[in-house]
């Protein structure tokens, strides 16, 4: 039995020793290395072999098993030389890449790296004929099958194999299908070829790439045909094709299939916390996500709601501010009396604790709104107001409808006024005469236990939105599968689309019952009841979405499809707010099945380690992580090779310690911290961290060094440290993974675009040696069209980042020679004494870049410095200079 | 009817004349080997008279005759001699070649040209200059074994401490290595100075150096 993760590691390992990596196999379309080409193959043969071993079809033996391997492993090893690699590269005239002397040379070789050196010479020259077979055409090859025939007389059957033409067509079949760039494509090739098409099914999902979403529909397509027994044979971007035995009468899953194994796993990812996300902003659109309510943890969202806003905020507002609000209050209470400067002070102070509470009040407002949630219905809230009544009085109900956003005056008389004025033994606190007299954190949480109260019983019987979301979702991205998928007349689909451009104009950012759409971010056509109203929440800038505002007046909104809407949902319910930028990894062109699951788990082990670092679970609060520091990057890159680099490595790559300064500050924040927390008391600090601490400073070195696991100094660490995860990863399928980040990649926040795009450019590159893969970092909703990704990384869209790479995505013969060039920028940026803001640009274009060591000793000289270039700043300098020329041959 | 004046843009390649220039550059680098310069710290002395040529030529003097004849000159005065047989050689081949390059690139790519030329000639002399100093450095370290045989010997002797061999640096009498040297130490760097002399080393003017520690 073939320990296939073993065979493909070891093949890696020979082929990257052998430089495989930074060779090319296919240039023009989509980019592949050999090293990846020939791995894939390796991969896909792996996967198959049982099935055409078994005696239903081939009937392999062992050593036509052994043949197939290493004829797979060789077929394309002609591909290494310099003068193909040339002629790959457009630099050179056609040169052949089947070189039968080499091809026989190496087979011993791989013979010995794959553990099969026990093979007899002449099984050797079966292999190196099957390989060498496989680039041939009909009347071409008569020679070849000549000497093979001849070759076979007089060997012994039972270690070789009188079937060298079969073998072959196997060989070159297999090479036709991972030399597909689509799945549509692969699946064609294996049908149409002779000697693998009566011997596989293979079937495939092709998807539209939307963002997210999709990798849940990559799962779910996956899962669908996995129930069926098939098995995933080549991963694309777009699609997987799959593979099952003819003779087991394999059917691919219907959409109905794929639509309930995509409602599961979006069921799993919805079911996160979601409170933080509930609330929205206290001045704009408090239930931004009425479909994530779910009816049980309304309590939750209205304390949340109570710790949006502070009860100092309003106290702090300039004199004048405070006095007309005031004034407001009075004259809305039916006060006619101007208010004293004293009054204002006691109003203002009144009002600002109040603000909370105002608030709570709101989102109650608006989580029993059935316009916002449906499932309430007329009767919910009906409910709801009865209930409300009984609580804060007759007419209660009308005044807090008549409130809108935050508005202190009014809010203070339509809602806080009838809670302040009940009396405390109606509300289970005697001992006060009303609840105005309690204290606030008290009245505060009286308030959401009441509401809570009044809100449940509205809810009593009725479904959560949340629960119907996943399905709703689900219906919404399988709208993104083109296969499997239910026949669409495009003739129809086209008149739709034209009918809604041409009369959706006037509605542009506007919600209308007999108003028609295009959604701006995918082009899909919809009506009022399919789309959704996207404000900045979900889009930044919604008018710059369309420039049909211009035309048709400014809007705040954009109405968009629902499942760009949901795609954005998902998206912040997976990682608990709005991400600031995106890396997504896609195969090159595509992954077989051993290289995709190690694909996955390598970026998971990855981001988990870079987690681990950012919790400061080493126990150390000395380093951070960062993508924008590229200088330190390439510094602890050093000489390394970016391909042979594992998880922790490159997490360590992205590490950086904090300088001194910042770790004394750090230090004595914490030391403040703890005091107030422990109100200076360190026998509580003892009691409570069951430890003994002989002093506070003892105390602040167990807390930076993570020993004390008591709720209190674990926040006060993260706290003071910043020890959060800022990097996430969404993965569901080796087709497509996204690495979602809190804060973009940049140096500094003065930095210009320009700066900031080639940092994520660098990192791009970096990522995308190290796991040879496609990678583009980009922002949420920024139109990069991933289902079309050329080579290694993709150039963000700036123009100065454009024409400095002259690439939208930089092919991969250069990606190694631009890392190195920006990394080069980066670590000469400090001593050059440019401005900041747009060093590490004007560095890469300085233009010849020997100019940089004048450069660099001028800036010394300003600075009354006599110092000389070192021999690291030469070798930085150098390598600019190599990157600046082309190669002129 | 007016004749229509047709016109199409094109682009130079400035990457297209990067052996042309690379080739005068390593004339000017093979006359530079002969001159001793004043001082090794500035862009001016390092470059020596072929500074003055390519700042000719940015003026729009590029005629080989008239830079040959002024840059022989400026030798002369500097060095109180004239070129050697090879420099002479080279900085004639240097000059005829810069002429003709200029004569085939477009007059709107000069400044880029002669800026490539300057620069790279710089960065490359610059770079020399530090691997001498480097191996001078190398001497001294070989030269203290010789004499000191072990490290702590020679802190002792010094009066300081030295952690290894590798941070010692020679530093003639106008650096600040040698103005903050302890008297032992200035004595044996200028022994080795003097034991530089003696191999006939190239002498190379001193410059003030600030190493980072």
């Amino acid at each position: 039995m073939i320990d296939r993760a073993e065979v493909v590691a070891t093949a890696a390992a020979w082929m990257q020793a052998r430089g495989w990596k930074r060779k090319l196999a296919k240039q023009r379309g989509r980019e592949q290395s050999l090293f990846e080409h020939t791995l894939i193959e390796i991969d896909v043969l792996l996967q198959v072999l049982a099935i055409l071993a078994n005696g239903r079809h081939y009937g392999l033996s062992a050593a036509e098993h052994r043949i197939l391997l290493a004829a797979v492993f060789a077929h394309d090893v002609g591909k290494e030389t310099d003068e193909w690699q040339r002629y790959v590269r457009a630099d050179g005239p056609y040169v052949p890449h089947i070189l039968p002397e080499l091809t026989r040379r190496i087979v011993p070789e791989l013979c010995i790296a794959l553990g099969l050196e026990d093979c007899a010479e002449h099984v050797q020259v079966v292999m190196a004929r099957c390989a060498e077979f496989h680039h041939s055409k009909p009347g071409r090859s008569d020679g070849a099958i000549m000497e093979a025939m001849l070759g076979a007389e007089g060997s012994e059957a039972q270690e070789s194999t009188d079937r060298f033409l079969a073998l072959a067509h196997i060989v070159r079949g297999i090479d036709h299908f991972a030399s597909a760039s689509t799945p549509a494509d692969a699946v064609e090739a294996i049908v149409e070829d002779p000697a693998l098409g009566h011997h596989l099914k293979v079937a495939r999902h092709e998807v539209l790439v939307r963002g997210v979403s999709t990798t849940f529909v990559h799962r779910a397509a996956q899962a669908a045909f996995e129930a069926q027994h098939w098995k995933p044979l080549l991963y694309f971007s777009t699609g997987t094709v799959y593979a099952a035995d003819p003779k087991s009468n394999p059917e691919p899953p219907g959409l109905d299939g794929v639509r309930t194994a995509l409602k599961s796993a979006i069921d799993e990812a919805i079911g996160r916390d979601v409170r933080q996300l509930m609330v929205g902003s206290p001045t704009g659109n408090i239930l931004p996500k009425p479909e994530l309510v779910s009816f049980a943890e309304c309590k939750d969202y209205l304390a949340v709601a109570g710790r949006k806003i502070s009860t100092s905020s309003f106290a702090k507002k300039p004199a004048a501010a405070r006095r007309k609000v005031v004034s407001e209050y009075w004259r809305l209470k039916g006060e006619a009396a101007v208010p004293s400067d004293a009054d204002v002070e006691r109003e203002a102070g009144r009002i600002s604790q109040a603000q909370p509470e105002m608030l709570v009040f709101k989102f109650f407002k608006a989580i029993v709104d059935p316009e916002r949630i449906p499932t309430l219905g007329a009767g919910g809230a009906a409910l709801a107001k009865k209930s409300y009544e009984e609580v804060f009085g007759q007419g209660s109900w009308a005044a807090l409808q008549s409130t809108s956003t935050l508005m202190p005056a009014k809010d203070m008389v339509k809602t806080v006024d009838y809670f302040w004025s009940l009396p405390g033994g109606a509300v289970g606190h005697a001992a006060v005469k009303t609840v105005a007299e309690l204290p606030s954190d008290a009245r505060l949480q009286l308030l959401v236990d009441l509401l809570d109260r009044v809100a449940q019983s509205g809810f009593a019987g009725r479904q959560s939105p949340r629960a119907e979301l996943s399905q709703r979702m689900a219906e919404a991205f399988a709208g993104d599968l083109l296969w499997p998928a239910a026949r669409k007349d495009a003739r129809h689909e086209a008149a739709a689309q034209l009918d809604h451009y041409s009369r959706s104009k006037p509605y542009a950012g506007k919600e209308a019952a007999a108003a028609v759409y295009l959604c701006p971010i995918c082009n899909a056509p919809f009506d009022r009841e399919s789309g959704k109203k996207a404000s900045a929440d979900f889009i930044d800038n919604p008018q710059t979405h369309t420039n049909r505002g211009v035309s048709h007046g400014s809007f705040g909104y954009v109405m968009v499809c629902s499942v760009c809407y949901y795609e954005r949902l998902l998206l912040q319910v997976l990682l608990g707010s709005r991400p600031a930028e995106i890396i997504t990894l896609l195969p090159r062109l595509n992954l077989g099945p051993v290289r995709g699951e190690r694909l996955v788990e390598f970026v998971r082990q990855w981001v988990e380690a870079a987690k681990g670092q950012m919790r400061g679970d080493s126990g150390s609060a000395e380093f951070g992580f960062s993508f924008g520091f590229t200088d330190q990057v390439a510094r602890n890159l050093g000489a390394h090779d970016p391909a042979a680099l594992q998880p922790d490595e490159l997490v360590s790559l992205f590490s950086y310690r904090f300088t001194p300064d910042t770790q004394k500050r750090r230090r004595r924040e914490a030391l403040k911290r703890l005091r107030e927390e422990f109100d200076d008391n360190l026998d509580a600090a003892r009691a409570a961290s069951d430890q003994s601490f002989v002093s506070w400073d003892a105390a602040v070195d167990a807390l930076i060094e993570n020993r004390v696991q008591q709720h209190e100094f674990r926040a006060i660490r993260r706290e003071v440290f910043r020890l959060y995860e800022t990097v996430h990863l969404i993965c569901q399928t080796p087709n497509m993974i996204f690495i979602p980040l809190s804060y973009p990649v940049a140096a500094g926040d003065d930095e210009s675009e320009t700066s900031k795009g080639l940092r994520r450019l660098y990192v791009s590159l970096l990522l995308s040696l190290v796991f040879d893969a496609s990678v583009a970092i980009h922002q949420e909703g920024e139109p990069v069209d991933l289902s079309a990704t050329s080579g290694a990384a993709y150039v963000p869209s700036l123009p100065a980042v454009r024409g400095l790479v002259g690439h939208e995505w930089v092919p991969m013969a250069e990606a190694e020679r631009l890392l190195l060039r920006i990394g080069a920028a980066s670590l000469l940026v400090r001593d050059t004494g440019l401005p900041e803001r747009a060093a590490l640009y004007q560095v890469l274009s300085t233009d010849p870049a020997e100019r940089l060591a004048r450069r660099i000793e001028e800036n010394w000289r300003k600075k009354q410095q006599q110092r000389l270039l070192s021999p690291d700043q030469v070798r930085w300098i150098e390598t600019l200079v190599a990157g600046q020329r082309k190669e002129v041959d | 009817m007016r004749t229509p004046i047709w016109v199409r843009g094109k682009t130079y390649d400035i990457d297209s004349a990067q052996a042309q220039i690379d080739a005068v550059r390593e004339c000017f680098s093979r006359y530079l080997d002969s001159y001793i310069p004043k001082s090794s710290a500035s862009k001016h002395g390092l470059m020596g008279p072929v500074g003055k040529i390519l700042s000719e030529a940015k003026s729009g003097r590029s005629d080989s005759s008239y830079l040959k004849g002024y840059v022989v000159r400026v030798h002369e005065l500097s060095q109180k001699r004239s070129p050697s047989p090879e420099g002479m050689q080279a900085l004639e081949e240097g000059i005829d070649q810069l002429a003709k390059l200029l004569q085939d690139v477009p007059p709107t790519a000069h400044d880029l040209v002669l800026d490539r030329l300057d620069y790279g000639l710089y960065f490359a002399r610059r770079k020399r200059f530090l691997q001498w100093l480097e191996e001078r450095d190398r001497l001294f370290r070989e030269w203290l074994k010789q004499k000191y045989a072990e490290l702590p010997s020679l802190a002792s002797a010094w009066g300081r401490k030295i952690e290894d061999w590798g941070r010692i640096r020679y530093g003639g009498s106008g650096s600040q290595t040698y103005k903050t040297a302890p008297a032992p130490q200035r004595e044996d760097l200028e022994a080795f100075a003097r034991h530089l002399k003696e191999l006939g080393r190239q002498p190379v003017a001193e410059i003030e150096e600030e190493i980072e520690e």
